[in-house]
């Protein structure tokens, strides 16, 4: 049974509860709304990343697999009294025609005046590639790559197994990891099974520090929290390298003259040697820095700002606005 | 006075129509949509649900965003 939908008003979002921050979404359900699958998920690399026809067919196949299965297994799903998106009054500026993927801002606009918004919450959805492993985009639920020495690794996941359950939620596709992932504790741990060959097996994959954070640069609903360091200036020469005994290729500019006030305030001048954040040496220039910072932090938080003034090595903390 | 007159005729007609649910995402072609329900595709999720209960087979309900 194919539905096309546009509009996000009529759906009880306790069964349509997916990453609003799309274009394109699939839902796979039996008759009473109990969720198969998920199909569909992006990410900063673009809006067809994730996803592919062949992908697609992939998941059908895999969704009506389980469909005739003596016992089929659904995703966790909220029950009660259903949720509209309606039941929320809309932020200023949003009218009465909710896009999908204003749906978020709608949402997030409510706990934050009921204040629960926190910035956790910024890092919905993290793909698996957070914990080592990339699904294939045309074998949904297929592992293509694994990093070594990786959470995934350690598990015992390897390239070419195929994830049956992720966090105690069936995956056929993509959007299911990212759905299981996005239920999964800030620390600790989540069960992993695949099969590979005809073999069943499972592994506990230990959730690193972090490892929720993704850029969320590309997602409308977050625009308000993608941050920017506000400190910007020439690469250091060569030899400007060597007189302060740096490295050819680690992040080293001068902040020009202009200080913006989110570095003003923090107390940078203009000539200080600008090295980065919070004790890393990043191997990049002053323009990809500004992409780093965008990918890795949000608006509110406040990092520790490396450099190097009259010769002295300063840590200034400066809070991302 | 008589641009005076179709204007404010023109005006509370604009006044006078009621807001429209979010369609504006939907695909504006007529044609595209007749070619989609001849298809086998649905537009109300309320009745594909109905029909999924009667005839005991899953749902794939697709959501786009038209940009």
């Amino acid at each position: 049974m194919r539905v096309r939908l546009a509009a996000i008003e009529p759906l009880n979002l306790k069964v349509f509860d997916f990453d609003y921050d799309l274009t394109f979404q699939v839902m796979f359900l039996s008759p009473d709304e109990k969720v198969y699958s998920r199909y569909g998920g992006r990410c900063e690399q673009g809006p067809d990343a994730r996803q592919s026809l062949a992908g697609l067919r992939f998941t059908m196949e895999s969704v009506l697999a389980e469909h005739r299965s003596r016992s089929p297994r659904f995703a966790p799903r909220e029950t009660g009294k259903p949720f509209f998106i309606a039941d929320i009054a809309p932020p200023r500026g949003l009218g009465r025609c909710i896009h999908c993927h204003q749906a978020k801002e709608v949402i997030y606009d409510r706990m934050d005046r009921e204040g629960k918004w926190n910035l956790d919450m910024a890092f919905r959805y993290p793909p698996p590639d957070n914990l080592g492993f990339v699904l294939d985009v045309d074998r949904s639920n297929v592992v293509k790559d694994v990093d070594r020495g990786s959470p995934a690794t350690d598990a015992g996941v390897q390239p070419g197994d195929q994830i049956t359950v992720l966090n105690c939620v069936p995956v056929h596709s993509f959007g299911d990891a990212g759905f299981a992932l996005d239920r999964a504790p800030k620390r600790g741990s989540i069960t992993v099974s695949w099969f590979r060959g005809d073999r069943e097996m499972s592994g506990k994959i230990t959730l690193p520090d972090r490892w929720r954070r993704t850029d969320i640069s590309w997602r409308p609903s977050l625009q308000g929290l993608v941050a920017s360091p506000r400190v910007f200036g020439e690469d250091l020469t060569a030899q400007e390298r060597e007189e302060h005994g740096l490295t050819a290729t680690q992040l080293a500019f001068w902040q020009k003259s202009k200080v913006p006030s989110q570095a003003a305030k923090a107390g940078i001048r203009p000539g200080d040697l600008i090295l980065g954040f919070d004790n890393q040496t990043l191997e990049m220039d002053a323009y990809r820095f500004l992409l780093y910072v965008r990918s890795k932090y949000v608006t509110g938080e406040t990092v520790k700002v490396n450099l190097i003034r009259n010769g002295r090595r300063l840590n200034l903390p400066m809070t991302l606005e | 006075m008589l641009k005076l007159l179709v204007a404010s005729c023109v005006v509370i007609t604009i006044l006078s129509m009621p807001p429209r649910p979010a369609f504006a995402q939907r695909q504006s072609n007529p044609a595209q949509d007749r070619d989609s329900i001849a298809n086998g595709w649905r537009f109300d999720y309320a009745a594909a649900r109905e029909e999924a209960v009667r005839v005991k087979k899953p749902m794939m309900v697709v959501m786009r965003c038209v940009p």
